[in-house]
């Protein structure tokens, strides 16, 4: 039990270590470089190390070998002259014979240091007499149980043979041995088998290998802290170049980055800091180009106001005295009336949004019930919404919805978009909803026309935007009730959106905040509304209960649309 | 994951190949020279029947070289590699049958399966310590179980522990050594008779220090003194140096008195002079064994075995009717001997030539004189109803005169007489009991060494080794030499320390000399010789001296035709000191 919960704590902190690796390695540029320079010099410490490790150990046995071989011949040489007359005697004579020529090879083997000797290391001499039928037993003296029988096999057939033998003694201890075997040269078969133990050179080899490996692990560890200090260098810069440019996009426009020396890095700090300043430049330049534009609005609109007065004065009278004109005269004198009521709007609605643009518009909100207000906008639209054959709906909630609010403004507001929805409801109701909730008003204008392309739903508060500039200007606003309406809300700390669907209508709604100094939070009203079903057009078109136009119809009557002013 | 592990894996299989390998398959070295190819035994012809096999294999048995493998040839397959021969042979004569062992009532014969007998004569026996033994009984049987193989080969099944060999192959194959042992009696080294493998001949040095330090064969125990003890071993193998000599190295005698490695010494390259005529290196633990001769030839030891001949100033004597003459120039000795004081029955000269021994015949028995040579002999106080010729016991070098003598009174006890501090002969014992219970004793010589000695019991030749004791005298050992062809051996004399002559009533082989093993006889040339030949003298560098009814005739060599002695005369009988 505690195995199964050790094991799954340990795959749960593995888990997490990943994911925290994956994090940092997304992130962290010095981190990647580190690691990648770590993993590739692992690589190549690891090769390397193989490579040169191998080297040694041939190198190693390769000498002994050669050493050991030519030792043996030697010491055959006298093994053979010691047992130059052993032959037809009885078992334990040769045992003795052998023991005695062994004997003697180990003390020729001490005295005479020749370099073949020296390089081969000591040996345990091994003799036997086999043949190559196998008919007897072996007779042999020295540790011949050691000797395999696969060499023994070459050797009984008179071929000098070497193999790498090890052997465990009694005391549990596992010798290798390089073993090498030879036939003597006398009337008897006989063999010499030269036992050299490898023991020092596993020794050298495990030597070797601790070295390498301690050597690989100080070699990679100082690769990475290089790495590390070398990314460090370059990353530094980078990351101060982007700290610097999120403040930039903060608005700090002041900000420039430090250029220290002439490397790439201060190149890239001077053309970063340089394109900065332009960017600056031309930031200032449209702002002030801006301001231009919006005090000439405003100025260009106080200017006309003083003769269109005296216009509209004189065009008054000449419209009180219509009666009196000849019937042509008359008819001039209604439209230039006419045309001057919608150039007085016009230049209200500039006025007014130049004010906001220039930003003197002032709240002066209040806390006030908001279904009194949608009442009165109602009421205000509703002559324009007979003309146009639809009725509008309030649906109200039922207790006191109070927030801080600029009655006039709401107002305006909520006349503008009953205004533009009554203008393209196609006859079809208008439904205002107010909804309320804890840190929200909502007030949502409903229409069933023709409704908005999609992506037409964020175009709708450009100013003097229009879906279809061919089309006629015929009816309603001056183009730019809804940027004020926007203006205005925002003003609130509110949010003005739209939504639209060919063929279902379109939806407007305004979310306020109850209170100023508090968030607007979620909103009480939905959009898309809540009666919109998203089908696929064509087939169901879940358009008001009351009208189903035909496709076409709807095409038909797009064209007839008029956007301005939305 | 998956990767980490297959990195590890990779890590783990290279840094295994970087290390020395724990094993590996032999690899050949390949060598300027071509590998002397071994002499391989080449299989027996094809389709050989069971007899062959069997005969085959008894002539194979010779060969001892790599472990009989030139008889390992006739075995089975599983028998080839577990036979283990014994290391005691017997030797058969060369004529040997091979015969199917007939089929017993009632028994199925097995097609496939034989049992060859092999018969003949039965020589003697090699033993392990490689003395030969002359075989006591005179047939040799044995049987072989022969099988037909896979192959359809017929193969020995039951190969015998104990192998027979032709006496033809036994002399092709081994040769004949004489390992000296110091006999501290006589002051003289004793030569053992051994058999070796004559090949390779190389190793011969080798095989003799190795018989050498393993003391003496069983025949001679007792009477020679094992000098260099049981722990006595070669430290390193014996072997020619570069210098032409050969070198023994002996471990475990660097503890013996100067004097005995001095012996020691002497008994190595006395035993060496006749497997190599090289100058012996003697080292103890490495040094040398005798300080200041390092390197010793036979020729440059002292005379140790001075006195085991007679010198060259004695030229031997003869007894004819009853009086003692000189073989030299025929003139009788100085004293009552010399002319007819005594009834002569024969007589022994003792071997330093100083003393005379006369068995004188009186009434009805004999009796004995002892005395100086040409001085009246004064009775010994030995008397009985017959007495073999007397024989002289070797002083040890420097004793002085020899002062003991053997007879065998009445052809059955064996007297010794030895000079008392009074000047008396006094007589005592010989345990001979051995010798006894074969038969009456007819003849019996001491060997001039005094280690063996020679009788002639029911026409036989027997050797038998004395066994001093300070209490007592025992002969021990007798073997009879030849028994199947000397029969009728009437006069023995000892022609060296390993050789005696045997004179024969016989025809055809009127003289013969047999080695002290008995393991051959050679004839000496018998055709202008009268048989019955009656006596012979013989010692060592001396012409051999034998009497037939034409007188006496000498010769030297084994096919040389005798010579008329210079001074024969009929009815003679020659003796040499000893």
């Amino acid at each position: 039990m505690t195995t199964v919960r050790l094991v799954r704590r340990i795959v749960v902190f593995a888990r997490r270590r990943a994911v925290g690796f994956n994090e940092l390695w997304r992130h962290s540029l010095q981190f990647r470089v580190t690691v990648s320079t770590l993993a590739l010099s692992s690589a190549v410490v690891f090769v390397l190390g193989m490579v040169l490790q191998n080297q040694i150990t041939e190198r190693l046995l390769e000498t002994k070998r050669l050493a050991a071989i030519e030792q043996t011949q030697a010491v055959s040489e006298t093994a053979a002259g010691e047992l130059v007359g052993v032959g037809p005697e009885s078992p334990d004579a040769i045992v003795a014979r052998l023991t005695n020529a062994l004997k003697k090879i180990s003390s020729t083997s001490t005295t005479t240091q020749d370099a073949a000797g020296s390089a081969a290391g000591t040996f345990e001499p091994v003799l036997a007499t086999g043949n190559r039928e196998q008919t007897t037993a072996p007779i042999a003296a020295g540790p011949f149980d050691k000797v395999p029988e696969r060499l023994r096999q070459f050797v009984e057939s008179t071929q000098v043979s070497w193999l790498v033998h090890s052997v465990t003694d009694s005391d549990g201890t596992r010798t290798t041995y390089l073993i090498v075997g030879t036939p003597l040269n006398t009337a008897t078969s006989l063999q010499l088998y030269l036992l050299y133990p490898l023991t020092t050179e596993q020794n050298t080899v495990s030597t070797v290998q601790n070295t390498l490996l301690v050597g690989g692990l100080v070699l990679l560890l100082l690769l990475a802290g290089i790495s590390n200090l070398v990314t460090r260098q370059v990353v530094r810069p980078v990351r101060q170049a982007a700290a610097a440019a999120e403040r930039f996009a903060d608005g700090d426009l002041d900000q420039r980055l430090a250029v220290l020396g002439e490397d790439d890095l201060a190149k890239l700090a001077l053309s970063n800091n340089e394109m900065v300043a332009s960017i600056q430049r031309q930031i200032r330049q449209l702002e002030q180009f801006g301001g231009l534009q919006r005090r000439f609005t405003s100025d260009v609109s106080h200017e006309l106001r003083t003769p269109l007065t005296t216009v509209r004065m004189a065009a008054d009278v000449l419209h009180a005295s219509r009666e009196q004109f000849p019937a042509g005269l008359a008819r001039s004198t209604e439209l230039l009336v006419d045309e001057l009521d919608r150039f007085e709007a016009l230049l209200g609605d500039l006025l007014e949004i130049s004010r906001l643009d220039a930003g003197v518009e002032e709240l002066t909100a209040e806390y006030i019930d908001v279904r009194p207000i949608a009442t009165r906008a109602v009421e205000q639209v509703r002559v324009i919404a007979g003309t146009a054959g639809s009725t509008v709906e309030l649906v109200l909630p039922d207790e006191e919805t109070v927030a801080e609010v600029d009655a006039r403004r709401v107002e305006r507001i909520l006349r503008n978009l009953l205004a533009n929805a009554v203008d393209h409801s196609e006859g079809r109701p208008v439904v205002l909803t107010v909804g309320v909730n804890e840190t929200a008003v909502a007030v949502t204008v409903r229409d069933y026309g023709v409704g908005l392309r999609s992506g037409e739903a964020g175009l709708v508060f450009n100013r003097f935007w229009r879906a279809d500039p061919s089309r006629n200007r015929r009816t309603g606003g001056t183009g730019l009730g809804l940027a004020i309406s926007q203006e205005d809300a925002r003003l609130h700390g509110g949010v003005l959106d739209a939504w639209g669907e060919v063929g279902h209508g379109a939806c407007f709604r305004l979310v306020l905040p109850r209170d100023q100094d508090v968030s607007i939070g979620r909103s009480p009203l939905v959009l898309p509304p809540a009666d919109y079903v998203p089908v696929e057009p064509f087939l169901t078109v879940p358009g008001p209960p009351e009208v189903q136009p035909a496709p076409d119809a709807i095409f038909a009557d797009r064209d007839d649309r008029e956007e301005v002013g939305r | 994951m998956k990767r980490l592990l297959l990195v590890l894996l990779c890590l783990l299989l290279v840094g295994g190949c970087a290390n020395i390998p724990l094993e590996s398959q032999p690899v050949v070295v390949s060598r300027d020279k071509p590998a002397q190819a071994p002499v391989d035994v080449p299989d027996p012809p094809k389709d050989l029947d069971a007899l062959s096999v069997a005969r085959e294999f008894v002539l194979a048995s010779a060969k001892p070289g790599n472990a009989y493998a030139a008889s390992r040839v006739f075995l089975a397959n599983d028998e080839r590699v577990k036979w283990k021969p014994a290391q005691e042979l017997t030797v058969i004569g060369n004529t040997f049958r091979t015969t199917y062992l007939p089929d017993e009532q009632g028994r199925v014969p097995d097609p496939n399966q034989q049992t060859v007998v092999v018969r003949g004569s039965a020589v003697g026996t090699l033993t392990t310590s490689k003395s030969f033994i002359p075989s006591p009984v005179s047939s040799y049987e044995a049987q072989l179980k022969v099988r037909k193989q896979a192959d359809g080969q017929w193969r020995i099944v039951d190969p015998p522990q104990n192998l027979a060999i032709t006496g033809q192959g036994f002399s092709d194959n081994y040769s004949r050594l004489a390992i000296y042992f110091y006999s501290a009696d006589s002051g003289a080294f004793v030569p053992d008779l051994r058999y070796v493998p004559t090949k390779p001949a190389s190793g011969l040095p080798l095989r003799v220090v190795d018989l050498l330090l393993k003391g003496p064969s069983e025949g001679l125990s007792g009477a020679v003194q094992n000098l260099v003890g049981d722990q006595a071993s070669t430290e390193t193998n014996v072997k020619s140096a570069d210098d032409g000599s050969v070198v023994v190295p002996l471990a475990g005698v660097s503890t013996l008195s100067p004097d005995a490695k001095n012996l020691v010494a002497a008994q190595i390259v006395l035993s060496l002079q006749s497997v190599t005529p090289s100058r012996v290196r003697l080292l103890s633990d490495g040094a040398p064994l005798v300080p200041g001769k390092e390197y010793l030839r036979a020729s440059e030891l002292p005379a140790y075995n001075v006195g085991v001949a007679p010198g060259s100033d004695l030229p031997g004597l003869m007894t004819v009717g009853n009086r003692i003459l000189s073989l030299g120039d025929g003139a009788p000795v100085a004293g009552p001997a010399g002319n007819g004081g005594y009834d002569v029955s024969s007589a022994a000269q003792s071997v330093d030539g100083k003393r005379l021994a006369v068995v004188e015949r009186s009434g009805g028995g004999v009796r004995l004189r002892i005395g100086d040579l040409g001085r009246d002999l004064p009775l010994a106080g030995l008397t009985g109803g017959s007495m073999t010729r007397p024989t002289w016991r070797t002083s040890p070098a420097g004793g002085g005169a020899s002062g003991e003598l053997w007879t065998v009174v009445d052809q059955s006890i064996v007297a010794r007489l030895s000079l008392a501090p009074g000047g008396n002969w006094a007589q005592s014992g010989v345990n001979a009991n051995e010798l006894t219970t074969l038969g009456p004793i007819s003849q019996l010589r001491l060997s001039r060494d005094g280690a063996r000695v020679a009788a002639v019991i029911n026409g036989q030749l027997l050797v038998a080794t004395i066994v001093r004791t300070p209490d007592s005298v025992t002969l021990r050992a007798p073997r009879i030499l030849q028994p199947q062809e000397l029969q009728d051996v009437v006069d023995v004399d000892w022609a060296s320390q390993e050789t005696l002559v045997v004179a024969t009533s016989s025809t055809t082989l009127p003289v013969v000399r047999v080695p002290v093993d008995g393991q051959r006889k050679d004839s000496f040339n018998s055709s202008n010789l009268s048989p019955p030949v009656h006596g012979v003298a013989a010692a060592p560098n001396r012409q051999t001296v034998v009497a037939d009814a034409g007188g006496l005739w000498v010769a030297t060599e084994l096919g040389e035709v005798w010579r008329p002695q210079a001074h024969t005369l009929a009815d003679a009988y020659p003796f040499y000191p000893g």
